[in-house]
């Protein structure tokens, strides 16, 4: 079992740095499982090159800021292939367009979750926002028990 | 009075703009323009900033080829410091310039171009995309993600991360090439040269299909600029300027870069932020020149490569003089990977790649600094200048999309004259318009993010500005 993270965003824009931000606290608190390798990455948007990456894994979570919501809010929610808009794959691209590239190009893509936290803010900043921060550990929390579910 | 085609924005090139198509009461095209409609003003607003936060800051301009500018920067600033920069420094920045002419090539030939090449000029608009070549030519594009993945591996390896790494500094690099890093790079080699050649080989079989593209996608005499080294061989990274006209023959040779002022002008046209340079000499707009890949392969001697020189051969051979059509750009272009890869490999082979000595450190000892070099879409130069605390107080940038300023306009203007007529808007006949620009693969500063889609949309307008037909496509 192959179990890939990928946290995506701007870390130069407050939350929007939330997926780096739960990268190394993976990295760092060095998580690992017994049934399975477990490999976290960070990265500022999803680019098609990453579809080989993907469609090698079993399983991968996607990390990122949300707008929509309150913020702090949680949500986890399953991601299935799509095909993404081409007139902008160089600029937008996401997870469901990145599972459809895995799909088309290798022939297979992974069970995929997408892990979100609604931003507080997002301005020019290199920190989390209070709200967000605190909510770190339970956003920790749910990602440790999707790898569970997993492995 | 005639009308008006616009298309507005152009799609599937880095950046925004759009085209015009004047068109004469008979309806036939009398004029057409390609206008650049983002204005950035990076050369003022670096004004006042400490010169050594020019790599850095001017890197930003552009989110696909930030390597070319710094590059172009640190070369500037090199000559301000007025040091010698550690040979392999020197050879490291050229592995990441090579690196990056890879991914930026692969991403305008397989991600932009292929499309049009797979599915056909006249293909249906909403399968004219990667996924439709994954469909119709699933090796190739599995080739062309592959090979922008290897480039980027590379620049992320020796800059630490993919999109504006700060690696490359005044007086050199920040830290050597590890042991690690270089095997890992040279275990990418076969597999990067293997997918180039297999890309160049099936290119070489479909290119007949175009030959009305061939003949008319800005296939007009030029001069054709680029750098070259002492030998007259392709030189990306260092080297002096080298002009040939359409004839191939040399013009002017081993032009010193810091001189550029003496032999290079830029023109303003109202209706554009792009500039115009020319080739002063024979003044504007007659001094047009074309720089990348096309450009590159008819300046040189020979490519310095094993199995680039090979096809640089075969593409040589394609016309007496110098190669005219820009539709050839896509040919030059996989040269160019090939040749990438191979010198990669040659450099990343000397034991001296892995020396630590790779930064020179000084105060400033001049107050002015010219660096070139050779960028995906052609010659780069950055020209500073400063005062006594090392501050910016001039800059000057040409780059590399608007020195193929002036033949990007002549040739819409020529493809429009061939596949466009009438007052009805043809799908076909637009898109050809567009991918002659894309031949360029021009560079309109894409850090400038859209919001959304970007659609195309088509104006047709009579004398009176009634909008005689509309489309819009996503």
């Amino acid at each position: 079992m192959r179990i890939l993270i990928i946290g995506y965003g701007n870390p130069l824009r407050g939350d929007d740095g939330i997926g780096w931000r739960v990268v190394e606290e993976i990295v760092s608190r060095q998580w690992s499982t017994a049934n399975a390798q477990l490999k976290a990455t960070a990265v500022q948007q999803l680019l098609p090159e990453l579809s080989e990456t993907i469609s090698a894994a079993d399983v991968v979570i996607f990390v990122d800021a949300a707008v929509a919501g309150e913020p702090g809010r949680i949500v986890v929610r399953t991601v299935t292939p799509a095909l993404s808009d081409p007139g902008a794959f160089t600029h937008h691209f996401d997870a469901a367009g990145l599972l459809g590239y895995a799909r088309t190009f290798y022939g297979r893509f992974p069970r995929a979750y997408l892990v979100t936290i609604t931003a507080a803010s997002l301005g020019y900043e290199e920190t989390l926002s209070p709200i967000v921060k605190a909510a770190l550990p339970e956003l920790l929390r749910q990602i440790q028990s999707l790898i569970q579910q997993a492995a | 009075m005639g009308s008006t085609i616009m298309i507005d924005p152009v799609t599937r090139i880095e950046g925004h703009s759009k085209i015009t198509i004047q068109l004469d009461d008979a309806g036939r095209v009398v004029d057409a323009r390609f206008h650049v409609t983002q204005f950035r003003g990076f050369e003022k607003m670096t004004e006042g900033r400490p010169f050594h936060e020019m790599p850095s800051i001017t890197a930003r301009i552009c989110g696909i080829c930030p390597v070319s500018h710094l590059i172009a920067s640190a070369k500037a600033c090199d000559a301000l410091l007025a040091v010698t920069v550690p040979q392999t420094a020197r050879n490291l920045r050229r592995i990441m310039n090579m690196a990056q002419i890879t991914q930026s090539h692969a991403l305008s030939f397989f991600y932009l171009s292929s499309p049009d090449l797979v599915l056909g000029m006249d293909s249906d608009p909403a399968k004219r995309h990667l996924f439709g070549v994954a469909q119709n030519a699933p090796q190739l594009a599995q080739d062309g993600i592959a090979l922008r993945k290897f480039g980027q591996q590379i620049i992320e390896l020796l800059g630490g991360k993919r999109i504006h790494p700060s690696w490359i500094v005044p007086g050199g690099v920040s830290h050597p090439l590890s042991r690690e890093d270089r095997d890992t790079i040279l275990a990418m080699i076969p597999e990067a040269l293997l997918r180039a050649q297999r890309t160049i080989a099936w290119y070489k079989t479909t290119f007949g299909q175009f030959t009305e593209e061939i003949s008319a996608f800005a296939n007009f005499p030029t001069l054709f600029m680029g750098m070259v080294n002492p030998e007259g061989n392709l030189s990306m990274y260092a080297g002096r300027i080298r002009i040939v006209n359409a004839e191939g023959e040399i013009v002017a040779d081993q032009l010193e870069p810091a001189t550029y002022q003496q032999w290079l002008a830029e023109a303003v046209e109202p209706d554009s932020y792009l500039k115009s340079p020319y080739y002063q000499p024979l003044g504007y707009p007659e001094g047009i020149f074309r720089v990348g890949p096309l450009a590159r392969m008819n300046i040189i001697d020979r490519c310095g490569t094993e199995i680039a020189d090979q096809e640089w051969s075969e593409f040589r051979a394609l016309q007496r003089g110098a190669v005219s059509s820009s539709f050839h750009y896509h040919y030059a272009r996989l040269i160019e990977i090939i040749y990438c890869i191979e010198r990669i490999r040659n450099l990343l082979n000397n034991p001296e790649i892995l020396n630590d000595h790779v930064r020179s450190f000084a105060e400033p000892n001049a107050f002015e600094g010219v660096g070139m070099s050779e960028a995906p879409r052609g010659t780069l130069m950055h020209h500073y200048k400063i005062d006594k605390n090392g501050r910016i107080i001039w800059a000057n940038m040409i780059i590399a999309t608007g020195n193929n300023n002036l033949a990007m306009n002549k040739g819409v203007c020529q493809v429009a004259k061939q596949f466009v007529r009438g007052e009805k808007i043809e799908e076909g006949m637009l898109n050809r318009v567009e991918a002659v620009i894309r031949t360029f693969d021009p560079c309109l500063s894409c850090s400038t993010h859209a919001i959304g889609q970007m659609p195309l949309q088509v104006q047709l307008l009579a004398p009176d500005g009634t909008v005689l037909d509309e489309k819009f496509q996503a």
